[in-house]
């Protein structure tokens, strides 16, 4: 009785470790559970948050001798953990030299004039959330007398135009 | 015996439906064999990498990413909904963590679709397997503020999924 009770036990045995080497064969991954990773990565970048309004010389006496100046400002944010450096432009739509701006009917003649921003580097950004705090950067427009004093006139409607584009940075 | 292993061979689901296998040796031995099959999920395909990728922190709409990964389910077990441990870093949200500032994290969510209702083919390499896809989403409320990552610093987290049953 002994002896077939192990003949038995053995048999089983066998056939558990026949399942198991089913169990194993049937595929290379299987886990309850398994690892995700996740990244991101966040840019450092400056944006305009509030546009600057027209840089309006307004209406220039070409017989003056002193600078004609306009100012205006913009908004900007930055990542936080990010620095501004520079901003820079592309010099607008009529560049030769020097920025200028195109009479509205004589496409031949230019107003020249020189733009500097102020306060635009150093900004220690904190994000962009609503209430995240930003830097106002001013832009100082600069017409000379040598620049103004031989512009061809403006009747009624005319005026000189350009449009720049400001970028922040980075 | 013979009649067990083959048994075991054929398919253990089989062996499942058997009523308890008895054993008549010599005299009055008795062995009784029963064996049960789990009703269980498992992970086949483990997913890539959720990847954000690089995220402008000016913009104003939700930043969304997705992987997928692959379960197969015993044989007529059907699929209950994915869980999963919070992550490393969770405090009220699941949240990266930055690779140099400890205390910079960017919180994010995911989801599961195609976790629940999967009815299993078993697991033989031909057995129908699911795929399943992690949604993951970053509101602009969660990366505006976000600590920038210059060069190669990053933001990770690792999540562990369970699937079930």
């Amino acid at each position: 009785m002994k002896a077939s009770a192990k003949i038995v036990k053995l048999t089983s045995l066998t056939a558990v470790v026949l399942s198991v080497g089913l169990i194993m064969s049937t595929g290379a991954f299987a886990a309850g559970t398994t690892p995700l990773t996740v990244n991101a990565k966040i840019s450092g970048v400056c944006k305009v948050t509030t546009a600057p309004g027209t840089l309006d010389f307004g209406t220039i006496d070409p017989s003056g001798a002193a600078n004609a100046t306009a100012s205006t400002t913009f908004v900007m944010k930055c990542t936080n953990g990010v620095t501004s450096t520079a901003a820079t432009d592309d010099n607008g739509l009529n560049f030769s030299v020097t920025k200028r701006m195109q009479h509205s009917v004589t496409a031949t003649a230019f107003l020249p004039y020189a733009i500097a921003y102020v306060n635009d580097t150093g900004f220690a950004g904190a994000g962009f959330a609503a209430a995240a705090a930003s830097r106002t950067v001013t832009i100082n427009g600069t017409i000379t007398p040598a620049q103004y004093g031989g512009a061809l006139q403006t009747t009624g409607a005319e005026i000189y135009a350009d449009t720049v584009t400001i970028t922040v940075n980075p | 015996m013979r009649g067990m292993k083959a048994c075991f061979r054929a398919a253990l689901a089989v062996c499942a439906v058997l009523p308890t296998f008895a054993v008549h040796a010599a005299g009055s031995n008795t062995l009784t064999m029963s064996a049960q099959v789990i009703g269980t999920c498992k992970v086949t395909t483990p997913p890539g990498i959720l990847d954000f990728g690089n995220i402008d922190p000016s913009g104003a709409s939700n930043i969304t990413a997705s992987t997928t990964f692959a379960i197969k389910c015993t044989k007529n077990t059907v699929s209950t909904a994915a869980t999963d441990d919070g992550g490393l870093n969770f405090s009220g949200t699941k949240r990266m963590m930055h690779s140099v500032s400890a205390t910079a994290f960017l919180p994010y969510a995911v989801s599961y679709s195609g976790a629940a209702g999967f009815t299993g083919q078993g697991f033989g390499s031909s057995a129908l397997a699911q795929t399943v896809t992690v949604n993951g989403t970053i509101t602009p409320a969660q990366y505006q503020n976000a600590l920038v990552t210059v060069g190669a610093q990053i933001y990770s987290d690792t999540v562990t999924i369970s699937v079930n049953p």
